[in-house]
Formats: structure tokens, C-alpha cells, sequence
């Protein structure tokens, strides 16, 4: 028993041309079962309720079927629809109060659908209403009041109980937690698992990935069409779509010590010109991936090949490259230095768009790491695969190519530049040795371009100064330029603003994950220091005395370490938190200034 | 109408009308009586009309009698129905009122209430089929009628369906001299009644139309429309249950609202018809300077009126629950 929504598109038509809401969609909602849809707002989640509804306005058209139960649902017919609506697919929209009728009592909303459906007398669906609205903790007293007369909350189980009043098969929740507090919420999430044991159908269209991840399935929408549909308990933790990662990345999650990235660009609006034409082509005039533009791993046949749903079962995705890829995987790498082993055999791979930290104390084989992930440095054994090609396998003037797609930034700016160079020759310096571009016009918009990303002017006379008219921050900054010059998607980061005082600091990794975010770069960053790790990581490795002992994501790591090691630095990272706060809240001694 | 008087409850509300109620009796009571010099003089200078001397007289000494009397004597004769004898009638004030006051609420009342029934039913119904060709019809034949003054109207009904079809009279509200009984008195009421009232109704309609229209249209595409059509509410149950009954507030504040504009209009048509109300009598009293029978016209029309807006602050806060506090 299920709702099954077979190949649907939903277009609204606008003065000379149409919106395209929905495309090339294939969703089954089954009796038993919670399935969540998320998404931004405006990615037709709402749309999809509607379309199963029958309510879509006049100006949208539908094609494709939808089977309750095996049987189509008779779009046209308004009056069968009528006699499938609430009574087996009931809805609770969004915004609260203002989907009730502001004329009429709380109890009569209620029991109309009883007085429509079953023709019950109005004294026994007045009772009815009242016992329902009464198991959803909503007191008597309350029945007869207008909706403009109860809180949010009230409101929310009183649209519940309407829903409920008739027990549909079927139940669509439209952000049913959007406005509440934490309270109403557990109400919403006690109702659908009730609902889900009772053997109906849950569509729970939501933004909290929370409460979705609380799901049986959840199915991301992008924009009309389904990106990913995965097990609700893995939405938090195992997304494979750069999509889904990025809604994470921008969802405030309670466990998350990092800092919001959201996500880079807009979402596309689905125009199409002219009138809906029948039977068009999937993807609706724009060939390729919808999230092309904002996906950090995106390559040029994205833009070109159709994408469609591969997988099956559990876990499908819209991906040409099958999900997050690794931009560098490293294979049993080891390096030693004289007898002296700096890395034992590591596995380590770092997914596009993310950002790894390396985190461990001095000496613990992190630098070394990452210069093997560089390719600055050979390991003594293993393999390194960049964008998954193996790097020694290649002939040279393709390995250089490659090195052009990592960016270094090094720990002591002062030390990283040259103080022979200035500021214009400091940053054209990759651009001459992987001469990428001739002396000329062309180099310098390279230039110019790289400076103004990393916050830098560009006026002629900043160009010919020299590091040492600089301040420590500015030729750090001047560091991040170079390494932005070739337009790298990876970036590699060592300690870049351990030697900064905490304002400038603050300033350059502000700066640096604003770039990671809308360059949708690959961030390997290497430092000690717990805090700034926390700030910006969506996973954290921790490397102790050459071995990665513990690999994660952040939120993990930060409250359920699992290796004694990385505990014991949170507690020390934490006791010097605590200890230098008592020094200044300890009680002052009663002295001259502060008589007892 | 204002909140503040709402937020006050009932007791509040009723003594700011009877408050009201007691300004207007002293104003009629005042007013007159502040006109410079010899308010006889000033009143007949330049009319047609004159008093004869044993009238001016007789006036004078009614005048003298209210004032010595004082307010609250001129209360009391209100209250008691002693309004004055009107000077060019030579009745009583309330005799030749109490006349007119059939014919006129006849008139006006049939008038705007069908012509609110027939412009709401008509708006619902053009605003749920909103862009087809009845709508847009309607829309423009109503916005049209909207500027043709009830004056313009009148005369071209009067013209063309008494003076030159000859279907209906063109005076009067019943036949003098006849003695028709039950039904053919009826018939004959209503006969005379058709060409003011059509010309009412067609003054009335447009601005009820299109208010309710304007209404609907909103009541539409308020949320909770979505939520009645997907409850399974047949769509005439969405249309009049769910929309038009929230559609309806503006209507009605309207209907009180029009109420004190009302006589002034049926006045114009009542003098076109000569029909019989209080327009006409009060249009003949100005025109005789009979000041006692305009006095206790305007006086108890603004009462009505007054009494009228009350009783619709009652019935607007039973139409629109979010005005019970």
C-alpha cells in the first residue's frame, strides 16, 4: 500500500513563460513509513503535497501519474477528488493560523470534515472534534475560540487534530515545526511515530534535517528534482550528493561546533519560454546538472550530459560523478627522515569541497602529511591518487598541470615570500614557472584577480611594493593570493595563521572559508590549535606520533572521542580554557581597593 | 465606530451613542436660536414664501415658550412626541413626519437592501470566475454605472419608461382617489415603487459589487481557502462557507456606513418621482422655510441613523469574531 508518484512535472505558467516546479520525479510513499523531503525553500517540496492533493492552481500543469493505492488519482474530476481528499490524504499546510478560516471556531474547523465526508449530526462530530482535539492536550475550553485567539502551538495541534479527525491513510505535514518551540516539536515527532506504528503514510516536507533525519527515507529536492534519496538515519551523516552536503553545512545543527558556511551562488530559476509544451524532455531546457554552478565538484561534462537517478533501493542519487568524489586519496604512505619514521603507513582521503583538518602536537607527522597530499614531498611507499589519478604514473608536463591545481599556503608568511620580490612579481611568480599565462595584460588580471580575492588592493603602487613595507597579516594575505593565482580547487593550509595575533587571525580564516565556500574549494588545513580546528572543519583527523589515530566528522570528534588521545588534548585544551578564566574571575583579596 | 469605543464593552459603547443622541437634541435645540437678529426676518428674506402676521405670531410665541421652558423641557416634548406644528402645513410636526416615514423607508429600505443582496450575490459569484467574460462584463457595466449620478439615472428611466412607454407612473406612491384593498393596493405600491427604486438600486449596486468582488478576491487567496478545498468542501460550500463569509465584513461596515448618505441621495429621487417621503417633505419644508418641520426632520434622521449605526456595531462584532476582545 502506498502513494506512488510516477515521472511527475509541475510547471507554472507565468506572462510569456513558464516556471518549471517540479521534473522528472519518482517518489513512493509507503503505509508504515515516514519519508521526508527537504530542501530549500522554493525547490517545489510544497508543490509535490499539492500535486498529491489534487490543489495545484489553475495556472499549473501536471503531467505524469500518481497511484494511491494502486489507483490513479483522478486529477480532473473534482468531485471524486473531493471524496478522496482528507478522508484518505489529509494535509497540514504552513503558516499556522493563517490556513485557518478566521470566522469560525476552533471546534467547528475541526469537525467539518466529519460533517462533509460522513454527513455526521453536528452534536455527535462536535463530540468527536472535542475528543480528538482533547488527545492532542488541547483543553476544552479552548474549542470554541477563533484561531486568532491561540498560540502558535494551539494552533499547530488544532491543524493536527483537523487532519487526524477523519484517519486518512495518508498525512502530509508542511513544516509542521517551522514556527515552534522545542516543545510543540516533540508533539509533531511523538504524532508521527504514533501515525507510522499505526501502519499510514507520513510525507513530512521539511528544512530541519533534524527532525528529517528522524525519518524512515529522506528525499533531497534541488530545485524540482529529487538529488538524493537515502535512509533518514544516514541524512546527517552519510550524504553522498554535494548538494546534501552543502544543506548540512548550512544547517545549524545542535552538535556542530563549526561556524555556518552556507552555500555559494543562487539556486537557478526554471524558466522555460513559451507555454508548457507535453511530453518535453527531462532537465526542461537546461541540459546537465541543475547544481552544476554551486557544486563544488562539478566538471564540464555536468553541463552537458542529462543526469538521471542511478541506485536503487535505499539509496539513489542524481550524480554524473556518482556522489562526493575524493579530490586526493592517499594509499599506505610512509615517510622517514634518517632513521627516524615521521609517518607510518596512513590512509587518508579528502573529499571535494570539504574541509580536513589535520590536528596533533609538533612532531606528530602532520606537515609531512600534508606535503605528501601536496606532492611536495615523495612518500617512501604507497600511492597518491589526485582527482583519481595516480600522479607518478603520469608524463611530466601533465604532473605539472596537476601541481597547478593545489595552492600552498605556508605557517610563517615572512619566511614564505621572498623579500627580494614584490608584491606583483610575489604572486605572477606560479604563474610564470607553470607559465600559464604570457607577460602581459592577461597576467596581470590573473594577478590583480587573485589580490582582490584574498582582500588585497590592487593599486599600481601596492603592486611594486616590497614584503617588508607590509604587515604580517597583509603578506599573509599576500601568501593566500599567490596561492589562489592558478585557480587551484585545492588548498592546503599549513599552521597559515598560527603566527598572527587572534584579530588578524579571525580575519584570514573568515576570509579563507568565504573562498572555500564560494570558489567551492577543498580545504587540507594543518593546526594545533583545537579551537580554530572546531571553527572551521567539516572532518577532523588527529595524528599522533606519525599514525592518524582518529578520523571524523567534527561534531564527533569534539563530543564523543573515541580515542583516549584526542580526548586527553580536548581536556587540556579545555582545563587551559578553564584555568585562565579562573584567574580572572577568581575572588579579588580584600585589599586597599577593595574593602570587605 | 472607532476601536475606542469598542474596547469600552457594552455599557461603554451605549453611553457614547446616547451621548451622541443628547449633542444632536441640543444642537436642534441651540441652532435655530443663534441666528443674529429676528430669525423670522432672516428666514423669509429673499423667499417666495411669507408668513401671514397672526402666524408670525403664533410662531413667535412658540419659540418664546420652548426657550422659557429650557432644555430639558424641550426633552420632555421630544420624548413625548411634541414636536411642534409645522407653519406651512399648519399640522402637527409629527403627524406629516410620521406620513413620510412609510413611503421613505419603504423606498430606501427596498433599495439597498436589494441592491446589497443582488451586488454581493453578483460580486461572489464574478469574483470566484475571476478573468472570464461575465466578470470582466460585469466589472466594466458596474465601474460605468458607478459614474452615472442617480440624477442622470432617474431622469432617463422617468423618460423612457413613463413618459415615452407610458408603463409606469411618473408620480406619487399610489394611485390618488382610488380605493384599491389587499392585493391590488400592492400591486398598485409597487408599481409606483418601480422607477425610484430601480433608480436607487442602480445608484446602490456598482459600489456593492464591487466591494464585494474586491472582497472575495482577497478572501480567495487567503490560505485557508486551500485548506477548505482540501478538507473535500464541495465548491459551493468553499465559495459561500469559507470565502464569501469573510467577503462579507466589508459589506456590511458599508451598509451602516451608506446609511447617512442614503437620505440625502433619495432625496434627488424622491423629488424627481414626487414620491411621497421624507426627501420630499424636506425639500417642501426648505423651499417654504418651515423651519419647526426641517428641524424635526433632520432631527430624527440623524437619530435613526445614529440608532442604526448601533445596532450594526452589534451585529459586525457577531460577523467578525476577531473584534470580541
Amino acid at each position: 500500500m502506498s502513494i506512488e508518484l510516477h515521472n511527475i512535472r509541475v510547471s507554472y505558467e507565468q506572462s510569456g513563460h513558464s516556471l518549471l516546479a517540479l521534473d522528472d520525479l519518482h517518489l513512493t510513499l509507503e503505509q508504515g513509513r515516514v519519508t521526508a523531503l527537504i530542501g530549500e525553500s522554493g525547490c517545489g517540496k510544497t508543490t509535490l503535497g499539492k500535486s498529491i492533493m489534487g490543489l495545484l492552481p489553475a495556472r499549473a500543469r501536471i503531467s505524469g501519474t500518481i497511484r494511491l493505492n494502486g489507483t490513479p488519482l483522478p486529477l480532473g474530476d473534482e468531485t471524486a477528488m473531493n471524496r478522496l481528499r482528507w478522508s484518505r490524504v489529509a494535509m497540514v499546510f504552513q503558516n499556522g493560523v493563517s490556513t485557518l478560516n478566521p470566522a469560525y471556531t476552533i471546534a467547528r474547523q475541526v469537525m467539518e470534515p466529519l460533517r462533509v465526508h460522513s454527513g455526521l449530526g453536528e452534536h455527535e462530530a462536535r463530540r468527536r472534534a472535542a475528543a480528538m482535539l482533547k488527545s492532542l492536550d488541547l483543553a476544552p475550553e479552548l474549542h470554541e475560540r477563533y484561531p486568532h485567539q491561540l498560540s502558535g502551538g494551539q494552533i499547530q495541534r488544532a491543524l493536527l487534530g483537523m487532519a487526524m479527525i477523519l484517519d486518512p491513510e495518508y498525512l502530509i505535514l508542511d513544516e509542521p515545526t517551522a514556527a515552534l518551540d522545542p516543545g510543540a516539536r516533540a508533539l509533531v515527532m511523538d504524532l508521527m511515530r504514533a501515525t507510522r506504528r499505526n501502519g499510514k503514510g507520513v510525507l513530512l516536507i521539511s528544512h530541519d534535517l533534524d527532525l528529517a533525519a528522524g525519518a524512515d527515507t529522506a528525499a533531497v529536492l534541488y530545485q524540482g528534482q529529487i538529488m538524493e534519496i537515502l535512509p533518514g538515519p544516514e541524512l546527517l551523516r552519510l550524504p553522498r550528493h554535494p548538494y546534501t552536503k552543502a544543506l548540512l553545512r548550512s544547517f545549524p545543527g545542535i552538535d556542530t561546533p563549526r561556524n555556518l558556511m552556507g552555500m555559494r551562488g543562487e539556486p537557478l530559476l526554471r524558466l522555460l519560454p513559451g507555454k508548457e509544451v507535453p511530453n518535453a524532455p527531462a532537465g526542461g531546457g537546461h541540459t546537465g546538472c541543475l547544481f552544476r554552478e554551486r557544486c563544488p565538484q562539478a566538471v564540464e561534462a555536468c553541463a552537458r550530459e542529462a543526469v538521471s537517478m542511478q541506485g536503487n533501493g535505499e539509496r539513489r542519487i542524481r550524480c554524473l560523478r556518482g556522489g562526493i568524489v575524493p579530490a586526493i586519496v592517499l594509499e599506505g604512505v610512509s615517510k622517514s627522515y634518517d632513521r627516524i619514521k615521521a609517518l607510518h603507513e596512513t590512509d587518508l582521503t579528502v573529499y571535494n569541497g570539504e574541509v580536513l583538518c589535520l590536528i596533533g602536537e609538533t612532531g606528530s607527522g602532520k606537515s609531512t602529511l600534508a606535503m605528501i597530499a601536496g606532492g611536495s614531498l615523495l612518500p617512501d611507499t604507497g600511492r597518491r591518487l589526485l582527482h583519481g589519478q595516480d600522479v607518478h604514473m603520469l608524463d611530466r608536463k601533465t604532473q605539472n598541470g596537476l601541481r597547478a591545481d593545489i595552492g600552498f599556503i605556508y605557517q610563517n608568511p615572512l619566511e614564505a615570500v621572498s623579500h627580494r620580490l614584490n608584491v606583483f612579481q610575489i604572486v605572477a611568480e606560479p604563474i610564470r614557472i607553470q607559465r600559464a599565462a604570457l607577460p602581459g595584460p592577461g597576467m596581470e588580471a590573473l594577478v590583480v584577480a587573485a589580490l582582490r580575492d584574498a582582500g588585497l588592493p590592487c593599486e599600481h603602487e601596492f603592486l611594486h611594493k616590497y614584503p617588508h613595507e607590509l604587515n604580517a597579516g597583509a603578506v599573509q594575505r599576500l601568501c593566500i593570493a599567490r596561492a589562489l593565482v592558478l585557480r587551484p580547487s585545492i588548498i592546503i593550509a599549513d599552521e597559515p595563521t598560527s603566527s598572527l595575533d587572534p584579530g588578524v587571525q579571525a580575519k584570514i580564516l573568515k576570509m579563507l572559508l568565504e573562498l572555500q565556500t564560494e570558489k567551492g574549494l577543498t580545504l587540507l588545513f594543518i593546526t594545533h590549535d583545537l579551537g580554530v580546528a572546531g571553527k572551521i572543519a567539516d572532518r577532523i583527523a588527529v595524528l599522533h606520533k606519525g599514525r592518524i589515530i582518529e578520523l571524523g566528522p567534527a561534531e564527533d570528534i569534539f563530543n564523543r572521542p573515541a580515542h583516549p588521545y584526542t580526548a586527553r588534548l580536548l581536556q587540556l585544551a579545555r582545563a587551559g580554557t578553564a584555568r585562565s578564566r579562573e584567574m580572572h574571575t577568581r575572588e579579588p583579596k580584600p585589599g586597599l581597593n577593595n574593602p570587605v | 465606530m472607532d476601536t475606542g469605543s469598542r474596547s469600552q464593552g457594552l455599557p461603554g459603547l451605549c453611553a457614547a451613542y446616547l451621548l451622541a443622541a443628547l449633542a444632536l437634541l441640543y444642537l436642534s435645540y441651540r441652532l435655530p436660536r443663534l441666528l443674529p437678529g429676528d430669525f423670522l426676518t432672516a428666514l423669509y428674506s429673499g423667499a417666495e414664501a411669507s408668513l401671514p402676521p397672526e402666524l408670525k405670531e403664533a410662531y413667535r410665541n412658540q419659540a418664546e415658550a420652548l426657550i422659557t421652558r429650557g432644555f430639558v423641557g424641550y426633552l420632555n416634548d421630544f420624548f413625548t412626541l411634541d414636536w411642534g406644528r409645522s407653519l406651512a402645513f399648519r399640522k402637527p410636526v409629527r403627524e406629516l413626519i410620521f406620513t413620510a416615514l412609510p413611503w421613505t423607508l419603504l423606498l430606501l429600505g427596498s433599495a439597498h437592501l436589494l441592491s446589497t443582496l443582488v451586488g454581493f450575490f453578483a460580486g461572489v459569484e464574478s469574483a470566484w470566475r475571476k478573468g472570464s467574460l461575465p466578470d470582466r462584463l460585469g466589472v466594466s457595466l458596474m465601474t460605468i454605472l458607478e459614474g452615472i449620478p442617480e440624477i442622470g439615472s432617474g431622469v432617463l428611466l422617468l423618460l423612457v419608461f413613463s413618459l415615452s412607454l407610458g408603463w409606469f407612473p411618473a408620480a406619487g406612491a399610489e394611485t390618488v382617489y382610488s380605493d384599491f384593498t389587499g392585493w391590488q393596493r400592492f400591486l398598485d405600491v409597487l408599481h409606483h415603487l418601480a422607477l425610484p427604486l430601480g433608480t436607487l438600486f442602480l445608484a446602490y449596486l456598482p459600489g456593492n459589487f464591487l466591494l464585494s468582488r474586491a472582497g472575495m478576491l482577497y478572501a480567495i487567496n487567503a490560505p485557508y481557502m486551500l485548506t477548505a478545498k482540501a478538507k473535500g468542501n464541495s465548491p459551493l460550500r468553499q465559495r459561500y462557507l469559507h470565502a464569501a463569509r469573510n467577503a462579507l465584513l466589508p459589506v456590511v461596515t458599508r451598509f451602516g456606513v451608506r446609511l447617512a448618505s442614503l437620505l440625502t441621495r433619495a432625496l434627488t429621487v424622491e423629488a424627481l418621482y414626487s414620491y411621497p417621503g421624507l426627501g420630499s417633505l424636506l425639500c417642501n419644508a426648505i423651499a417654504l422655510r418651515d423651519l419647526p418641520l426641517i428641524s424635526g426632520i433632520v432631527l430624527v434622521t440623524s437619530l435613526a441613523v445614529l440608532s442604526i449605526t448601533l445596532i450594526l456595531e452589534f451585529a459586525y462584532q457577531k460577523l467578525d469574531p476577531r473584534l470580541r476582545a
